[in-house]
């Protein structure tokens, strides 16, 4: 029972930073509960689908079906958080100029929304065919009994809530003006690590032929396997051994996003000038 | 295409942005398939084959040339599933029970490379070593 409360904590972390990050983020958005909640549940459903058909169908492309998978899965929740981040920033710097607050309701229209089930489904989807694959190698040795899938369960979804909670009320105490820069600079960061992630995915299979090595090992360090660089892996991406080209993703996709929500927040400007 | 639509859609607040964007990501994963498809020329190609029985990899040690195409070749004997996984190589795959799973790795430095079946670390462990 507790090995499944580990691995169903252990995999929830991620998800947990996200959606406390969003959250607090997006707390403002009205009705945004059911939009998070809209999010968690397609998110379970798909990934529920992936994992029923991932024993049975073989993905093929030449032997690189399951990272063509992952690497698209990644890129589209890169995407995606790197568009929240646009969102939050933008949203950060209307209510700096308090410009859209007519009657204390700041409009936000579509967008936001989309975004909001969609970063919380991607996230939720990867994390939940961790959870359900290794639950079932977990299974396919040990005996678990009903109960001990239900407390196991439980207990480590609790435990992620629970860290999503503490992020939330953590990131709640920062003053309004203050969370949304730090909301956008961890969104980022997710965003760039996820990016470094698939970069080391499409090395590693030859698809990206240069900036394979590694370029240095900071493992005396912080090791990839400790509980700190666990951690780090999950906060900022890190890689005792990465690659050129990881770097080059992870750097890349920062800019990208800093750029566009720059370009936003000018374009913004230009229509409230006019 | 104009790439530099990329930026502009995002700031604005209407569904005709989330179909760009669909665009956008439609056209990389056609990208990426196509290019996928050409990324194996299976010429010179370094064959292992490993044997993952009671939760241990055999050999657990495995000597490759550097600079060439590797391809492990992993049967997993076992009942139950595993996940090859290393965060040196930066590879997880899933290892389905009684079936053979093949990884196509690029070619490599001179080094030792870990990795382990995530489901049973304690004993599925092994190394590549690039001589």
């Amino acid at each position: 029972m507790f090995k499944i409360a580990l691995v169903v904590f252990r995999e929830c972390l991620e998800i947990s930073m996200v959606l406390g990050i969003i959250c607090a983020a997006t707390k403002t958005i009205q009705n945004s509960v059911i939009y998070i909640t809209a999010g968690i549940m397609s998110g379970i459903i798909a990934a529920a689908v992936l994992a029923f058909f991932i024993t049975r169908l073989t993905f093929s492309f030449s032997g690189f079906g399951e990272e063509f998978f992952d690497v698209c899965i990644i890129l589209v929740t890169v995407i995606v958080i790197g568009g929240t981040a646009i969102w939050v920033k933008n949203y950060a710097s209307s209510i700096h100029r308090k410009i859209d607050d007519l009657s204390n309701k700041i409009e936000h229209g579509v967008m936001p929304k989309i975004i909001l089930i969609s970063v919380i489904a991607t996230t939720i989807f990867r994390e939940v065919t961790e959870i359900i694959l290794f639950t079932q190698g977990l299974a396919s040795a040990y005996d678990f009994s009903l109960t001990d899938y239900i407390l196991g369960f439980g207990g480590g979804i609790i435990m992620g809530v629970a860290v999503s909670v503490g992020v939330y009320y953590g990131l709640n105490k920062i003053a309004l003006k203050k969370l949304f820069s730090v909301s956008f600079k961890l969104l980022v960061l997710v965003a760039a690590s996820l990016a470094s992630e698939a970069a080391g995915i499409l090395t590693s299979i030859g698809f990206l032929g240069i900036g394979n090595d590694p370029l240095w090992d900071s493992s005396w360090l912080v090791s990839d396997l400790s509980v700190l660089g666990r951690i780090l892996k999950i906060l900022v991406g890190y890689n005792a051994k990465p690659n050129a080209m990881q770097i080059v993703f992870y750097v890349g996709t920062a800019v990208l996003i800093f750029t566009c929500a720059k370009l936003g927040e000018r374009k913004r400007n230009v229509k409230i000038a006019s | 295409m104009n790439y530099s639509l990329i930026l502009v859609p995002i700031t604005r607040r209407d569904v005709s942005c989330i179909f760009n964007l669909a665009k956008h990501l439609a056209y990389i994963i056609f990208i990426l398939f196509v290019n996928l498809s050409q990324v194996v020329a299976l010429d010179d190609v370094y064959e292992v084959e490993i044997r993952l029985e009671n939760h241990i990899f055999t050999p657990s040690e495995i000597y490759v040339p550097n600079n060439t195409k590797i391809k492990l070749v992993i049967y997993n004997a076992d009942p139950t599933i595993e996940e090859f996984d290393s965060s040196d190589l930066k590879r997880e795959r899933i290892l389905r029970s009684k079936s053979k799973t093949n990884i196509l790795l690029a070619p490599l430095k001179v080094g030792r490379y870990d990795f382990i079946g995530e489901f049973y670390q304690d004993t599925a462990k092994g190394t590549v070593i690039v001589e």
